[in-house]
């Protein structure tokens, strides 16, 4: 079954006649969360664009100005308590090595990152951050001597949490749950409350705490957005170059059992050879994509499996593409990664399975133990999605948005159309924080030079300016005012973007 | 052939008190209209406006020099020594000649249609909440968690009839309502802003399937479809009680086997500007002086959308925040909130009022208002259709049906209801019997329609002659389903129970 759309569930009060359609309300919504409590994560991008090869597994710069290791954004909300920045260094410090964290451009941490992988967690309550405003993160590499160049530090993950908020106002214009109105956040959030088997009775109580739940499973899961991630198109991995060169690193969520991590897109060679790109995982070899060997464009969607180990995990990715023969740059290839996330390894997240007697016919006769089976098996539904998203990373924490970054302005701009962000649309509403952003979905348009050859520059089918270019600006974009983008469709952010969050409402 | 002895009183209240004073002697004649609903084609469609009506003739000029403008009168029948209430609800016309006058009357929906009501947003809230002596129905009152139609007729003067003991009537106090049974559907986002509240009301009855009717009592009430073919039927219509006969008049023009439904959907979206008002505005120099200023946004606020910020030690009132009011000194100084001037803020779903307070002796102009919220915005209207066949039934356009899921909900109710003829039966040469009221369900027996006590609703009650002569409007509910037929939610344990599942 496919629902579009989670239903405000019903209340219900004593008196009132059990309803077919609210029951079905109720079974919709579990079908809903059930879809809703599954996400193909995208990576989180770890990548910085200083140095030869390019690679946040980078030879560390000294000085010390400091390295510019990882920068992006994070949509603040009052509630969120800590920062964490997950890193990873490997070799020795040489000098005195710290690695550093800056808010919205105020250093906030300092410390000597520990060797192997390692978590620092910077506050963010009592900041006087304003709510609901994007917070501008960077960390840095800083204070390194000048000999060193062996030692590897890599920025593997960064997260907000509690992703919740906790419900606080007391509504009293709420069914009560049991004798008492229950509290209920500003955003429409509910306690989860203990529900139990019926038997016979059905009494509000236990009727309203099922929209309870739902109501608190839909805000909870919708407190915490979509993410989407920097997309690779249009470069040249292989320009004057043999060799292994890495093009993409970062790091892969496996939040449940079926995760796979899936690596899409294409490649096109001018000349013939013998292309491959290896897929580190936890600095294994996973596996090994190719060879193309041939001239012509070559698509690849290939997934991934996860290493060894109980979700929910996160597992660091490295692509390394490799040619045997060098190119001369009046031939190059071009490499599109187009996608690559967690998703589930067969044909979809294995979904529950809704009450048998469904859809009831309003107005027609059924027996009460028909009845308690239905509304039986849709509180077992409840409590299966409440454990899933108890237990999935997905909804614990809320990552921060991977921002493009240069050696200035300029080269940051290049950046733009190279690497812009891709989402594929879940959500019907877009936050973004940035600046001269373009909103593209479609095919990529090339430019063609005088002699009808196809340059880099490139538009996407469908554009459309979403922020103006005079300033940065913090703007919601509903999805649904985007003629022709359905969900399911990828699109992209071009320009200067900070952050940029879907969510499903 | 039964013999009745008939006779009336006539009482009329001194205004804003609980006092009523008897003016039966001046009365000559009384007559009078009680029906369901004006809908002669279906009188149990929903939504429909239903109308009481009485006419009081005087037997000279006594009453002339009294104030009669929207007064309240009540009107009892006796027959046989049983006295009970005929009519309740105020006086809305009179006609004089040189020897007499005629004082028209109708129900309490002409004070609830005057009246305007902004009301807050209600989310997902039946569109009448049960009435009983202990539901919270005052808006102000801690707890309130009452439907939009219950927070309408409390607005216009109305009490909860359950409570009429805490209620006397009063200068705030116009007369009651009740709510037998919960409204079966729910709209999604329902508020009232500032239209007439007796078509807003009728306008969430017929979105979530029900009437408003105005009782005998004077109390209105609002009557869900699944309370019509309820309860045993006590009393049974006989040729002994209708000897003026039976007239029966089918209109098909209701009847219906397909339903076209038309959907607004309104959806909740984030926190945004709703209001910017740069409209400049003086607020004269003096202390005390104050300026209301009224705005209403475009679209309905969300419940708790108005971005305020709460009172404080400092300000102990609700406020704008701080760069939502921008106000100015003639001499181009900017004044201090709280130091030159304050303000009290009072919201509903689509109107937001600001009192601004002077503390100085010098005039403030308002420059700039700039208010933001979380608007309830409509989308592109859609239509959803139920049932089959060729006779085919367009709901009109309603604001509170604002979902798929509610249109088909409303659809198959009205399936039910519409699917076929339901005639009216006038019962004419009745006597006046005081024990029946409008909504009650009897039996009916005609050997010669072949009906034996078959149960039917008394839709319309007409009495002229001071009760001697009544007409009795049925209608066939034996096939219409009941609220005794379905689970019920509640204490009620059903096992081993068969029932049906509701809309």
């Amino acid at each position: 079954m496919i629902v579009n759309d989670f239903e405000q569930p019903p209340i219900v009060y004593a008196g009132q006649f059990l309803s077919a359609a609210d029951i079905d309300v109720w079974s919709r919504n579990c079908a809903y969360l059930d879809q809703m409590a599954y996400r193909r994560e995208p990576v989180f991008d770890s990548m910085s664009r200083l140095g030869d090869p390019s690679s946040a597994w980078h030879h560390n710069m000294p000085g010390t100005t400091g390295f510019l290791l990882w920068r992006g954004g994070l949509l603040y909300r009052a509630h969120y308590t800590t920062l964490t920045v997950r890193y990873r260094r490997v070799g020795a410090i040489a000098g005195t090595g710290r690695m550093r964290v800056y808010i919205n451009n105020v250093l906030r941490s300092e410390f000597v990152p520990a060797s192997g992988d390692g978590t620092a967690t910077i506050a963010l309550a009592g900041q006087s951050y304003p709510a609901d405003s994007p917070l501008l993160i960077e960390v840095r590499a800083n204070g390194l001597d000048a000999t060193d160049r062996t030692s590897e530090w890599w920025i593997a993950h960064i997260h907000a949490h509690p992703a919740y908020l906790s419900p606080t106002l007391s509504d009293p214009t709420l069914p009560a749950i049991g004798s008492t109105p229950p509290p209920t956040s500003a955003s429409g959030g509910r306690p989860w409350v203990p529900m139990t088997n019926f038997a016979g009775v059905y009494g509000p109580t236990a009727l309203n705490s099922i929209s309870n739940n739902q109501l608190h499973l839909f805000d909870r899961m919708n407190q915490v957005p979509l993410s989407g991630n920097r997309a690779y198109l249009t470069t040249e991995p292989m320009s004057h170059r043999s060799g292994d060169f890495e093009v993409w690193t970062g790091s892969a969520s496996k939040y449940t059992s079926v995760d796979v991590y899936r690596i899409a897109g294409n490649l096109t060679l001018l000349t013939a050879g013998s292309d491959t790109f290896r897929v580190y995982m936890n600095d294994v070899l996973q596996t090994t994509i190719g060879p193309f060997t041939t001239v012509g464009t070559h698509a690849f969607s290939t997934a991934v499996p996860f290493p060894v180990g109980v979700p929910p995990q996160r597992i660091r990715v490295k692509i390394v593409y490799n040619s045997t023969v060098l190119r001369d740059i009046s031939v190059p290839s071009r490499l599109n990664l187009l996608v690559h996330r967690s998703e589930p390894a067969s044909g979809g997240y294995p979904a529950l399975t809704l009450p048998t007697k469904r859809p009831l016919t309003p107005g027609a006769s059924y027996s009460q133990a028909t009845i308690t089976a239905v509304l039986n098996r849709i509180v077992y539904l409840m409590n299966a999605i409440k454990t899933r998203v108890d237990g999935s990373g997905s909804f614990t924490i809320v990552r921060a948005y991977r921002d493009n970054f240069g050696y200035d302005e300029h080269a940051r701009r290049k950046l733009d159309r190279y690497h812009p962000t891709t989402f594929q649309r879940r959500g019907s509403r877009l936050v973004v924080y940035g600046k001269n952003v373009q909103l593209g979905f479609g095919g990529q348009v090339f430019e063609l030079d005088e002699d009808n050859h196809a340059t880099y520059k490139y538009k996407f089918a469908n554009e459309q300016n979403i922020i103006p270019g005079d300033k940065y600006d913090l703007k919601t974009i509903y999805l649904d005012s985007i003629k022709g983008l359905y969900p399911g469709d990828f699109y992209y952010l071009v320009g200067d973007v900070t952050m940029a969050y879907e969510y499903h409402k | 052939m039964a013999i009745f002895t008939a006779g009336f009183r006539v009482e009329w209240n001194t205004p804003n008190t609980a006092t009523w004073v008897d003016i039966t002697t001046s009365i000559k004649s009384v007559s009078g209209n009680l029906a369901l609903s004006g809908n002669r084609a279906n009188a149990l469609s929903f939504g429909d406006t239903s109308d009481i009506s009485c006419d009081i003739e005087t037997l000279d000029l006594d009453l002339q020099a009294a104030a009669y403008d929207e007064r309240l009168v009540r009107v009892y029948l006796t027959i046989n020594g049983v006295e009970t209430q005929a009519f309740q609800g105020l006086i809305t016309g009179r006609e004089r000649t040189l020897a007499n006058l005629t004082f028209t009357c109708e129900g309490l929906k002409r004070i609830v249609s005057r009246t305007r009501v902004y009301s807050p947003m209600f989310e997902r809230v039946p569109a009448a909440t049960k009435t009983t002596a202990s539901s919270v129905e005052n808006p102000a009152a801690s707890g309130y968690a009452a439907g939009p139609i219950n927070y309408g007729l409390w607005k216009a003067g109305l009490r909860p009839y359950e409570q009429i003991a805490s209620y006397p009537l009063s200068a705030a106090v116009k007369g009651y309502y009740s709510v037998a049974e919960y409204a079966i559907l729910a709209p999604e986002f329902a508020w009232l802003a500032g239209e007439d509240t007796w078509e807003e009301c009728l306008r969430l009855a017929r979105a979530s399937g029900g009437q408003i009717t105005q009782d005998r009592d004077g109390v209105v009430r609002y009557r869900q479809p699944l309370s019509f073919g309820n309860g045993t039927a006590i009393y049974t219509f006989t040729n002994d009680v209708y000897s003026g006969g039976l007239k029966e008049g089918a209109l098909s023009e209701q009847t219906a086997t397909k339903i076209i439904c038309p959907v607004i959907p309104r959806t909740k979206q984030l926190v945004q500007t709703v209001i910017d008002d740069s409209n400049p505005r003086r607020l004269p120099g003096g202390l005390n002086q104050t300026l209301t200023v009224q705005l209403e946004p475009q679209q309905p606020i969300a419940k708790n959308g108005w971005v305020l910020v709460p009172p404080t030690n400092t300000f102990p009132y609700y406020v704008l925040p701080g760069d939502s009011v921008k106000a100015v000194f003639g001499d181009g100084t900017r004044p201090t909130l709280g130091t030159h001037y304050w303000y009290q803020v009072t919201t509903a779903a689509q109107q937001i009022t600001l009192v601004f307070h002077n503390l100085t002796a010098l005039p403030i102009t308002f420059t700039n208002l700039i208010i933001k919220g979380a608007p309830v915005v409509a989308g592109e209207t859609i239509t959803v259709t139920g049932g089959t066949g060729d006779r085919t039934l367009t709901v009109p356009d309603n604001p509170y049906v604002q979902s798929e899921a509610h249109a088909q909900r409303l659809i198959t109710m009205m399936l039910a209801f519409h699917a076929n003829n339901l005639p009216i039966i006038t019962a004419s040469g009745c006597p006046y019997d005081p024990n029946r009221f409008v909504g009650e369900s009897v039996n009916l027996t005609a050997a010669r329609w072949s009906l034996s006590a078959v149960k039917h609703l008394i839709v319309g009650i007409r009495h002229s002659d001071t009760g001697t002569e009544s007409e009795y409007d049925m209608v066939n509910v034996a096939g219409l389903p009941y609220t005794n037929q379905f689970f019920i939610v509640g204490a009620t344990n059903w096992a081993g129970l068969t029932r049906k599942v509701g809309y």
